[in-house]
C-alpha cells in the first residue's frame, strides 16, 4: 500500500510520485515510483525526510543546498544523490523534502531545499546511511521505481 | 537456506558455488530457526564470498537481517594471503558499542533520588538527530587521533577509565587526514551526543550473579545500581564509511573481486585503499570511543546533581565496539597469522591471560557487555578459553520485527505505560518511537547468552535489570 506523496509545494512537481515503506527486520526499506527519472530522485529524497519528520503539506524551504554528483548509472546517481543530501541535510540541520533535479551524463546536480529540523518533531527512526543491499532503478514503459535499504 | 547442526549450539551451512569458506552460525534451535525466516542465512553465505576469509563465514546467536554483513556476523581475513577489507562488514556506525558503569549506591539510593537524577540525566544526555554536543568541537582533531585519551586531557573522565576501554580507548593506526571534511562537519557539532534508534542510556540493577569470583572481578555485586550506555561515532562515522563504500566500490574490479553484495564492496587490507580506510576506520572508532567517554563524564555530573552530592564513585566496569574491523593475531591451522577481523554486531571477547586485557581483570577474561531490549534484562558475560569464533561473542538480543511491525503492534504511550507500570522509569525524546524499540520486537536475551555459554563463546557473570531508562 503506497502511504504518501505528491505533495510539492510547487503543485505539480512530485504529482506522479509515490513511495511506501518495505519490511527490513534492522532498518528501512522504501520503494518509490514516479513518471520520470528526475521525479523518482526527488521521491526518493523526499521519502527519507518524510520517513523521519512525517509528510509536510508545505514545507519552508528555509534551508537551502546546491549538490552535484556523478555516477556511472542510475543506481549509482540515486545512492551518491541521496547519500550526499543525507550528510548535508545533518550539518544545515535541514529536512530536504524539496529537490529540484537535472540529470546530466553520467552527472546529477540538484537544488536542495526544506525547513530546519528544530521547527520539527522526530516521528521515524533517524537515518543513518543509504546502503547499496537491494539499491535497485528500474524504468518499464513511463514508468520508474527504486527500492533503497536505508540504515537506522 | 537451512543449516545443520554439527555439535551442540553450532549450525553449519556447506560450501557450495562460490563460496571461499562454509558458513557457520552459533545458536539455539529457536534462534537458528527465527534466522531462516529472512535473509539473514544468505547473508552469511553472501560473506562466505569474500577473498583471504579464513575458517568460516560465522554469525553470533543475535544473527538477523542487516545490508552486506548480517548484523552478528563475524569474518576474518588473512592480511597475508590476499584477504580483504570491507566497509560492510563493519556498518555505518564505526565503533557502536557499549559501556558499563558500577557505583557505590543501592536500588534503594537510586529509588530515593530517582525522578531528580532521571530529570538531570535527560538535561544532560543530547539525542536525537544532530543535537548540540556536551563537548566543545575544537578538541575534534585531536579525539579523531586519540580518541579518549584525548578526552580525559579534555577534563572529561579520568585516567583509570582509560585502562578499562577496549583498545585503552584510543585505535591506534588513526589517520584523520583519510576522514572527508563533509564526516568532520557532521562529527563536530555530535561529540559527547546518544543519537537515536536502538541507542540508550539505562539505569539497571545487578539482580542475578552467576559468577561470584568474575563478577567481584568487575567490581560487580547484587543489589548494585550500573549504567549502560550505547551508542557509536553518530554523523562522522556514518559518513566515513559511506565515503569509503564509494572508493571501494569502484576500485575493487580493478583487484579483480567479484561481490554478490554491493554493500560487501571491499579490497585488500594490503591495498592503498585499504590503509586508508583502516586509517579513517581508526579515526572514527576513536570519535567512537570519545564519545562514550564523555557521556560517562555526563552520566556521573547527573548522578551526582540528582542525588545532591558533590560527586558520585561510579567506575567503569569496561567499554566494548560491536562494530569494528581490527587486525589481530589468530592461529588457524597451527600456524599464528595476522588476521582482519570483521565484528559487525558482534562483540570481542578475549578469555582468561589475554595479554590485550588490562592486567587487573586479565585473569577472569574479557568482560562482554550484552544489552537486552528495552525494559528487559542485559547480561555481563565473560570471555572464555577456546572460543571458536576469533574471540567473538554476540552484542544483544536481535531484532526480530521491523520497526513497521513493531509499531503496528502497540503505540509508544501504551509502551511507556508498560514500563511505567514495571517500574522503570522513562525519558525518551519521542514517545511515539518507542514502540520501534519495545521488547516484542526483539529476541529474548537470555536465549542469547544460553547459546553464547552452550556454543563456547563466553559465559555469563551478572545479569541487570533495567530501573530507568533514557532514548534517542
Amino acid at each position: 500500500m503506497f502511504a504518501s506523496g505528491g505533495r510539492s509545494r510547487g503543485g505539480a512537481y512530485l504529482e506522479s510520485m509515490r513511495w511506501e515503506e518495505i519490511d527490513h527486520t534492522a532498518d528501512v526499506g522504501i520503494r518509490v515510483e514516479a513518471a520520470s527519472r528526475e521525479e523518482l530522485f526527488s521521491g526518493a529524497c523526499r521519502a527519507m525526510f518524510e520517513l523521519m519528520y512525517g509528510p509536510q503539506d508545505d514545507p519552508a524551504p528555509t534551508r537551502k543546498r546546491s549538490v552535484e554528483v556523478s555516477g556511472d548509472s542510475d543506481t549509482d546517481l540515486l545512492w551518491e544523490f541521496l547519500s550526499e543530501a543525507l550528510g548535508w541535510a545533518e550539518v544545515d540541520r535541514a529536512a530536504y523534502y524539496e529537490a529540484d533535479v537535472v540529470v546530466g551524463d553520467g552527472s546529477l546536480s540538484a537544488d536542495l531545499s526544506g525547513p530546519s529540523i528544530d521547527d520539527l518533531e522526530l516521528v521515524g527512526p533517524p537515518i543513518k546511511a543509504v546502503t547499496y543491499h537491494g539499491l535497485e532503478v528500474k524504468q518499464t514503459g513511463s514508468n520508474w521505481t527504486a527500492t533503497v535499504i536505508l540504515d537506522v | 537456506m537451512k543449516a545443520r547442526q554439527v555439535a551442540p549450539g553450532v549450525w553449519e551451512i556447506p560450501r557450495e558455488g562460490e563460496m571461499r569458506v562454509p558458513g557457520r552460525v552459533f545458536a539455539t534451535e529457536k534462534l537458528i530457526e527465527t534466522a531462516a525466516r529472512d535473509k539473514a542465512l544468505e547473508q552469511v553465505v553472501n560473506v562466505a564470498h569474500l577473498p583471504g576469509i579464513v575458517v568460516a563465514s560465522m554469525a553470533m546467536p543475535d544473527i538477523h537481517w542487516g545490508y552486506g554483513f548480517p548484523i552478528g556476523g563475524v569474518a576474518a581475513t588473512d592480511v597475508h594471503d590476499g584477504g580483504v577489507i570491507s566497509p560492510g562488514g563493519v556498518g555505518f556506525d564505526i565503533c557502536c558499542g557499549v559501556r558499563l558503569l558500577a557505583s557505590d549506591l543501592t536500588v534503594d539510593d537510586f529509588l530515593a533520588g530517582r525522578e531528580a537524577i532521571m530529570d538531570a540525566l535527560s538535561r544532560s544526555i543530547p539525542r536525537g538527530t544532530g543535537e548540540g554536543a556536551i563537548a566543545h568541537g575544537g578538541i575534534l582533531e585531536e579525539v579523531l587521533k586519540r580518541g579518549a585519551r584525548a578526552a580525559v586531557e579534555a577534563g572529561y573522565g579520568t585516567e583509570e577509565d582509560l585502562e578499562l576501554c577496549e583498545e585503552n580507548g584510543t585505535s591506534e593506526g588513526a589517520e584523520p587526514g583519510a576522514v572527508s571534511d563533509l564526516a568532520k562537519e557532521r562529527g563536530r557539532r555530535q561529540l559527547g551526543s546518544l543519537g537515536a534508534g536502538n541507542h540508550f542510556l539505562e539505569v539497571q540493577a545487578v539482580d542475578r550473579v552467576a559468577d561470584p569470583d568474575a563478577a567481584a572481578g568487575f567490581g560487580l555485586a547484587e543489589g548494585m545500581v550500573t549504567v549502560m550506555i550505547h551508542c557509536g561515532s553518530r554523523g562522522l562515522g556514518h559518513q566515513v564509511c559511506t565515503d569509503q563504500l564509494r572508493v571501494m566500490e569502484k576500485v575493487m574490479a580493478r583487484y579483480g573481486i567479484r561481490v554478490p553484495d554491493r554493500q560487501l564492496a571491499c579490497v585488500p587490507v594490503e591495498s592503498e585503499e585499504g590503509r586508508r580506510y583502516l586509517g579513517a576506520l581508526n579515526a572514527a572508532a576513536n570519535f567512537a570511543w570519545a564519545n562514550r567517554h564523555v557521556l560517562a563524564d555526563a552520566t556521573r555530573r547527573a548522578f551526582a546533581e540528582g542525588l545532591g552530592r558533590r560527586e558520585v564513585n561510579m567506575p567503569l566496569v569496561y567499554d566494548v565496539a560491536h562494530n569494528l574491523a581490527k587486525l589481530e593475531r589468530h592461529v588457524v591451522d597451527g600456524r599464528e597469522r595476522l588476521l582482519c577481523v570483521h565484528r559487525k554486531g558482534a562483540t570481542r571477547a578475549f578469555g582468561p591471560g589475554h595479554p590485550d586485557l588490562p592486567e587487573r581483570i586479565r585473569r577472569f577474561g574479557q568482560p562482554v557487555l550484552i544489552p537486552g531490549s528495552m525494559g528487559t534484562a542485559s547480561w555481563v558475560l565473560t570471555g572464555v578459553e577456546d572460543n571458536p569464533a576469533f574471540g567473538s561473542a554476540a552484542h544483544g538480543a536481535g531484532r526480530v520485527m521491523s520497526r513497521k511491525q513493531a509499531l503496528r503492534t502497540r503505540q509508544g504511550r501504551e509502551v511507556r505505560a508498560e514500563l511505567e507500570i514495571s517500574g522503570i522509569a522513562v525519558r525518551p525524546q519521542s514517545t511515539k518511537l518507542l514502540s520501534e524499540e519495545a521488547p516484542y520486537a526483539y529476541k529474548d536475551v537470555d536465549e542469547v547468552v544460553e547459546a553464547c555459554e552452550l556454543a563456547g563463546l563466553a559465559r555469563p557473570v551478572a545479569r541487570l535489570r533495567p530501573l530507568g531508562v533514557v532514548k534517542g
